[in-house]
């Protein structure tokens, strides 16, 4: 755990640069600098993806079940 | 080479036709090699995309463009450079299903389409920034709705 204020900055790997740019209302703006490569993305829209990806392998699926209902 | 896959035992495919996901896909970063199973009856345009490390690792997936109406996204270009894509003919995009009990709530995942490099064999799963767009896309109301 890092404690950084406004300005202030943490630099990941060396290549990836996060910097509080504003911090109001509760909210914490970020800046953040990373090769393209890496994807940033928001953790609850992760968390998100990957319960769907993990109900999705619990489909009990049945062939025929589903052909017959696309048919419908 | 065989594989064991969850829904039809063990099959034999090509080794050219693996698909390589270096980063997996949320929720199983550490699978990184699948097959497309197609469905042999053309009326069904619904496919398996077989993890090959774990049987058990199979998703139903299907063309979101038969199914969507309007369903338009931009690939960013560090996708293009992490699949190496050069031409768009290269381009499958698939969409993960979901079939929970009750059928007619079968779903699929637009906000995170299975983007694929078909000349290249590299794969990953983008996640879309539109808020148009939902992970749970209910396939059936859609054509209730009409």
């Amino acid at each position: 755990m890092l404690t950084r204020k406004r300005e202030e900055s943490i630099i990941i790997n060396g290549d990836v640069e996060v910097q509080v740019l504003d911090i109001t209302d509760g909210k914490v703006k970020l800046g953040i600098k990373a090769p393209k490569s890496i994807e940033i993305l928001r953790k609850e829209v992760y968390e998100e993806i990957k319960e769907e990806n993990k109900n999705a392998v619990r489909t009990k699926l049945n062939m025929e079940t589903l052909k017959n209902m696309i048919k419908k | 080479m065989k594989i064991q896959t969850k829904h039809f035992g063990e099959i034999v495919i090509c080794d050219e036709t693996i698909i390589t996901f270096p980063q997996g896909l949320p929720g199983f970063e550490e699978f990184h090699n699948f097959a497309i199973i197609k469905n042999t009856d053309p009326e069904n345009s619904f496919h398996w995309l077989q993890c090959i490390e774990d049987a058990d690792v199979s998703f139903v997936v299907t063309n979101p463009f038969e199914v969507v109406q309007n369903y338009d996204f931009e690939i960013p270009d560090n996708l293009l450079d992490m699949l190496k894509i050069q031409n768009p003919e290269d381009v499958l995009v698939l969409s993960i299903v979901v079939i929970p009990e009750k059928i007619e709530k079968l779903s699929i995942n637009l906000k995170a389409p299975v983007i694929i490099n078909v000349y290249s064999r590299l794969g990953k799963q983008l996640v879309l920034d539109d808020p148009k767009y939902s992970t749970k896309y209910y396939i059936y109301d859609g054509i209730e709705n009409k």
